[in-house]
């Protein structure tokens, strides 16, 4: 199978050396202090106001965790939120695949601190008014400022985390677990006015109070602009639009986005788009989608795979069809490559963002390796289009067929059953000093990386990109 | 991150909040001084922190120096202690400057020698005695001063957004022994707050404890209660 597509031109040059990724960690270094850095300011503002002073028994005590663990919930609340905001500048340190990991973890802890908060506060209430606990809840969300919202949004919180455990996520739908998360926006925007009013170290301190506002204006012009407005005004003034599709194997789609100005986005080989489908009753879904063709004028490619969702939906969607695409995101790119020789590993339908590299990486014959493991060579997708960049560019490409041998496996099965470490070796030698760059589902992508560890490739040189975040 | 910066930025953050911490501690400090009572003699320098009030009185009995940070009534009293210079036993009665006390002082017999009787002292924390024993000798000698005088100031009525606050604050020997809050009224429970409030601002002898969680705006206003009051002694 020959493809027809025109390829672009390679890029030229590239930055090789560990330099690069020294810059990349101080650039990390710097994220991660400001973010704690905002967390021991909440805790100073705490301090400075003498909040460890003069606790003596439950009721001082309970207001100090009360003040404590509101100052440093939500403080930890709002990066949190901005992990997952799609934000570039995280983006482009992290990628988004570790900062929605991060996000993740955090959520549990959060709502510890916040239930945290209640339980201390509504104690503390209680002891001042010697009520019980239930009186002075009753009393307080009558009577207290604020405190009405801010149950609620206590309420929401803890339906928004529970809804994203585990065992909850199997049950629900991806559709009700997203309407659900939603309302955490809700539960952010309630707790606020209760801060303002009666949060000890805000409530009449203008410095700590225009502190407090200025991180939520932060986040939520982080969020706003990022998630929203510029993806919108990026796609509308290009005028995204599906151009055509084109099937590429029996379960796998190219879809085709053309639109005006498509270098504005700035894509690069590697990374991916958030793709909205502008139809009713699909503009609210987002499908991660990573480019199949190096960037170019004309348009922007992905090849879909049939994962059962909907996804087979998308194969059958219309030309003309107005898109609207988030992004790019992912570090999965030539920017983090700091060495001479390259080998790209991808499996199934990982294999778009490996054929984008294999067109765009800076190269000489021979410096790229590629290794496609495939259920059937004659239906994988982009097989043809590999073959055909490594002939012309110069590039060994290996097509992996067959079940696999063991469990732990990632190729097909040896008749001596030789370790897929060795055999990596066999396949690609220079592997060990070579950049790694692996693309396919989670569980595979890890059986990669450990027999990659064991054939002596460092792990700063391998790059990986699961497509199921 | 990598380990050098983790462990410059955890040295850094203990630092700050090291310093936060000290700052917190000493935070409030009376900048409106927590009032000089004098009731003459050796027990007024028990009282506890505030302005260091240091009269110095020559052999002659005559006032020299007082510190000008010193309130008013101390000079007042320092006057007053002039009285004693005629050797025998002085009346000091201490004569706060504030109109409208009430000053349940008795007077204070010093049985002082000739020289010099009763000092007045602020509620120096180094004490009356110590700071005028550069005179001669001093009233730390009569044992006879007792002068447990007690006195009281109202702050007025401070309104507040949840509510007024008006109290009655006394002190004995220059130490704040209660605190009345009368007529003060809070919406949403806060007058609850009350009790904790004056327990700590007795155990505080002033305005220098930390809020009380989720009654800010009222430990404000009673601290501006409290100071009004106080200023007026």
């Amino acid at each position: 199978m020959t493809s027809e597509y025109r390829f672009t031109q390679p890029n030229t040059r590239v930055r090789l050396g560990k330099k690069k990724l020294v810059r990349v960690m101080r650039a990390k270094d710097i994220v991660e202090v400001i973010a704690w850095a905002s967390v021991v300011a909440v805790i100073g503002m705490f301090l400075v106001d003498g909040g460890a002073k003069g606790i003596n028994d439950i009721t001082s005590a309970s207001g100090a965790i009360s003040r404590l663990t509101a100052l440093i919930g939500t403080d930890l609340l709002l990066i949190h939120m901005l992990l997952v905001a799609r934000v570039p500048w995280i983006d482009r340190l992290y990628g988004l695949d570790i900062a929605t990991a991060k996000h993740k973890k955090l959520g549990k802890p959060i709502l510890y601190l916040i239930v945290a908060h209640f339980i201390a506060s509504l104690v503390n209430y209680a002891k001042l008014d010697g009520k019980n606990l239930w009186d002075e809840f009753v009393n307080m969300l009558l009577h207290v400022n604020d405190m009405l919202t801010a149950t609620i949004s206590l309420a929401l919180m803890i339906v928004v985390v529970v809804t994203s455990l585990q065992i909850a996520r199997k049950k629900l739908s991806y559709e009700a677990w997203w309407i659900i998360h939603l309302t955490s926006y809700l539960s952010v925007f309630l707790a606020i006015p209760h801060q303002i009013s009666t949060g000890t170290d805000i409530a009449g301190k203008p410095l700590a109070l225009f502190y407090w506002i200025s991180l939520y204006i932060f986040v939520a012009g982080n969020i706003v602009w990022f998630r929203f407005l510029e993806p919108i005004f990026l796609s509308m003034t290009s005028g995204l639009k599906v151009v055509k599709t084109v099937r590429e194997s029996s379960d796998s789609t190219s879809i085709y986005v053309g639109g005006r100005n498509l270098k504005k986005f700035g894509h690069k080989s590697g990374q991916f788009f958030i793709l909205r489908v502008l139809t009713n009753g699909e503009w609210w879904r987002a499908h991660p989608f990573s480019l199949s063709a190096a960037p170019n004028s004309n348009f922007i490619r992905f090849t879909v795979g049939n994962r059962g969702d909907d996804t087979a939906l998308l194969q059958k969607i219309k030309p003309g069809t107005r898109i609207i695409l988030e992004g790019p995101y992912g570090i999965f790119t030539e920017d983090r490559r700091t060495r001479e020789k390259v080998t790209l590993i991808c499996a199934g339908i990982g294999a778009p963002p490996i054929r984008a590299l294999a067109e765009s990486m800076a190269a000489r014959p021979g410096d790229l390796n590629i290794i496609y493991r495939v259920r059937d060579t004659d239906d994988a997708a982009l097989a043809g289009e590999l073959r055909e960049l490594a002939q012309r560019r110069g590039f060994k490409l290996t097509l992996l067929e067959g079940s696999r041998g063991s469990d732990s496996s990632w190729m097909p099965a040896h008749p001596e059953s030789m370790p897929d470490h060795d055999r990596i070796k066999l396949i690609a030698p220079s592997v060990d000093e070579s950049d790694v760059y692996i693309c396919g589902p989670a569980g595979w992508t890890h059986a990669v990386e450990k027999s990659l560890k064991r054939a002596g490739t460092p792990v700063s040189q391998i790059h990986a990109e699961e497509f199921a975040w | 991150m990598r380990t050098s910066t983790k462990v410059l930025s955890t040295i850094a953050s203990l630092g700050v909040l090291g310093v936060s911490y000290v700052a917190g501690a000493s935070a409030q400090v009376n900048s409106f001084g927590s009032g000089a009572i004098v009731a003459g003699g050796p027990t007024a320098s028990g009282s506890a922190a505030g302005n260091i009030t240091s009269g110095t009185i020559t052999a002659g009995g005559t006032p020299t120096a007082t510190t000008p940070s010193a309130a008013p009534q101390a000079s007042a009293s320092a006057a007053a202690s002039t009285a004693a210079s005629s050797g025998t036993s002085s009346t000091t009665a201490s004569k706060p400057s504030g109109a409208g006390n009430t000053v349940a002082s008795a007077p204070a017999a010093s049985s002082g020698t000739s020289s010099s009787s009763s000092t007045s002292s602020g509620t120096s924390s180094n004490g009356g005695t110590s700071s005028s024993s550069s005179s001669s000798s001093t009233a730390s000698s009569g044992s006879s001063s007792s002068a447990s005088g007690s006195v009281t100031q109202s702050s007025g009525s401070i309104p507040y957004r949840f509510g007024t606050i008006s109290i009655t604050v006394t002190k004995s020997n220059g130490k704040i022994t209660a605190i009345d809050t009368g007529s003060s009224s809070a919406s949403g429970g806060r007058q609850g707050a009350f009790p904790y409030l004056v327990q700590y601002a007795i155990a505080a002898q002033g305005t220098n404890f930390s809020n009380l969680s989720g009654a800010t705006y009222t430990t404000d206003a009673f601290k501006q209660a409290l100071s009004a009051a106080l200023a007026k002694f």
